[in-house]
């Protein structure tokens, strides 16, 4: 969601060439009681960039007093490569814009931010269930139903079942202890080499990662507890696992690869 | 898909268990109250086979209900064998090295072959005595 208080238009890069985002904007900051700032709404795909910049780009003059403008602005940014970093689009606006102007003074102040979504683009499924053990395993059913539909080798599905499947009993056993109604969403992503999922519950802050290995002595009856299995099995087959705890949320972005040569 | 379970006495002190399906957080139940029930028939030192030829998915909560009748066998002197898991399964065992493997057989050859072996070691056992 974006609003402007008299900006230049942001510049989305990453698909395609740059692309202006000329929407509405409203009075400039501080002028008036009752400004409208309308919002624009706006999905960033994976590797896509948001550029935001002050008119101290635009309006850099160079000796003979000609302001570097927008079209100079987007000329710049379509020479950096697709994909590239926010760091990338920065520092190749603020390098032509700094050859353009060369021994003129600086007229105004200048700031850029570049906003590069690194996830991927959010066209998966999600599910939201309550933390409650029928209702994890009615949405490993869906899950399992939603990865087939996407062509996801039966070996896959079933890792991502077991993964999903101790992770989420886990929250649902130990996430709770005040026993309050939880919330658990899954989102996932079939991609053509990788189904990206992410994990996120409202429950106590857990890292999966954190626990230390179980001390596996080659016969579980030979141990009083049999704890840490479940968190074990899904940390050595899930390709990818990463933890970030937010506000009130735990935060889980697990990647399946496709076995090799079963990418679709 | 949810859990299957039946057994048969191939001998009195020999019960095999086959169980089919998925074993998991929400089946596991099933088995341990069917094995709380079948176990005490089985004599001291008697043998579950248990054959997971049916057996799609195990999660760590059956391989804790294995490890319960493997514990509840062992404490009376039996034995408990484990017949023909499928690749998911074997994948989860070799994970967590669930259970020895000496104790895994990929077939009922290779299980008879290793009863007989018990059985003459018992037998040539009792003639030294």
């Amino acid at each position: 969601m974006l609003a402007s208080a008299g900006h230049e238009p942001p510049i989305l890069c990453g698909r395609g060439g740059p692309q202006l985002l000329d929407f509405p904007t409203g009075a400039v900051l501080g002028l008036y009681e009752d400004s409208d700032y309308p919002e624009h709404r706006l999905r960033l795909g994976r590797g896509e960039t948001l550029l935001m910049y002050t008119d101290g780009i635009t309006e850099a003059s160079d000796h003979e007093q000609r302001m570097y403008g927008i079209e100079r602005t987007v000329e710049s940014l379509a020479g950096v490569p697709p994909a590239a970093s926010s760091d990338g689009y920065i520092e190749r606006l603020l390098g032509d814009v700094d050859r353009f102007v060369a021994e003129a003074a600086q007229a105004d102040d200048i700031t850029v931010l570049a906003l590069t979504w690194h996830g991927t683009t959010v066209s998966g499924s999600e599910l939201r269930i309550a933390s409650q053990l029928a209702d994890v395993f009615g949405a490993l059913d869906r899950c399992d139903n939603l990865l087939q539909e996407a062509g996801v080798p039966a070996a896959l599905r079933s890792d991502m079942r077991l993964v999903l499947e101790e992770l989420m009993v886990n929250t649902v056993e130990y996430g709770y202890p005040d026993g309050r109604a939880g919330q658990i969403r899954i989102l996932l992503q079939p991609q053509p080499d990788v189904v990206v999922v992410e994990l996120i519950d409202d429950g106590l802050a857990f890292d999966p990662l954190h626990p230390p290995e179980p001390d596996l002595t080659g016969d579980l009856a030979d141990r009083e507890q049999v704890g840490g299995l479940g968190i074990h099995l899904a940390r050595t087959i899930a390709s990818e696992m990463r933890y970030t705890r937010n506000a009130h949320d735990n935060h889980l972005l697990l990647r399946f690869a496709y076995p090799d040569g079963s990418a679709s | 898909m949810t859990l299957s379970l039946h057994h048969e006495f191939s001998s009195p002190d020999h019960v095999v268990v086959h169980v089919g399906g998925r074993l998991d957080a929400m089946t596991y139940n099933e088995l341990d109250e069917a094995m709380l029930a079948l176990l005490p028939q089985v004599p001291e030192g008697g043998t579950v086979v248990v054959d997971l030829t049916g057996l799609e998915y195990v999660s760590s909560a059956g391989l804790r209900s294995f490890a319960r009748i493997r514990k509840s066998m062992r404490a009376r002197g039996g034995h408990t064998l484990l017949l023909n898991p499928q690749p998911q399964v074997r994948k989860v065992f070799d994970i967590v090295k669930a259970v020895p493997v000496s104790e895994v057989f990929t077939s009922t050859q290779e299980l008879d072959a290793y009863l007989d072996r018990m059985q003459r070691q018992i037998t040539e056992g009792d003639s030294d005595a």
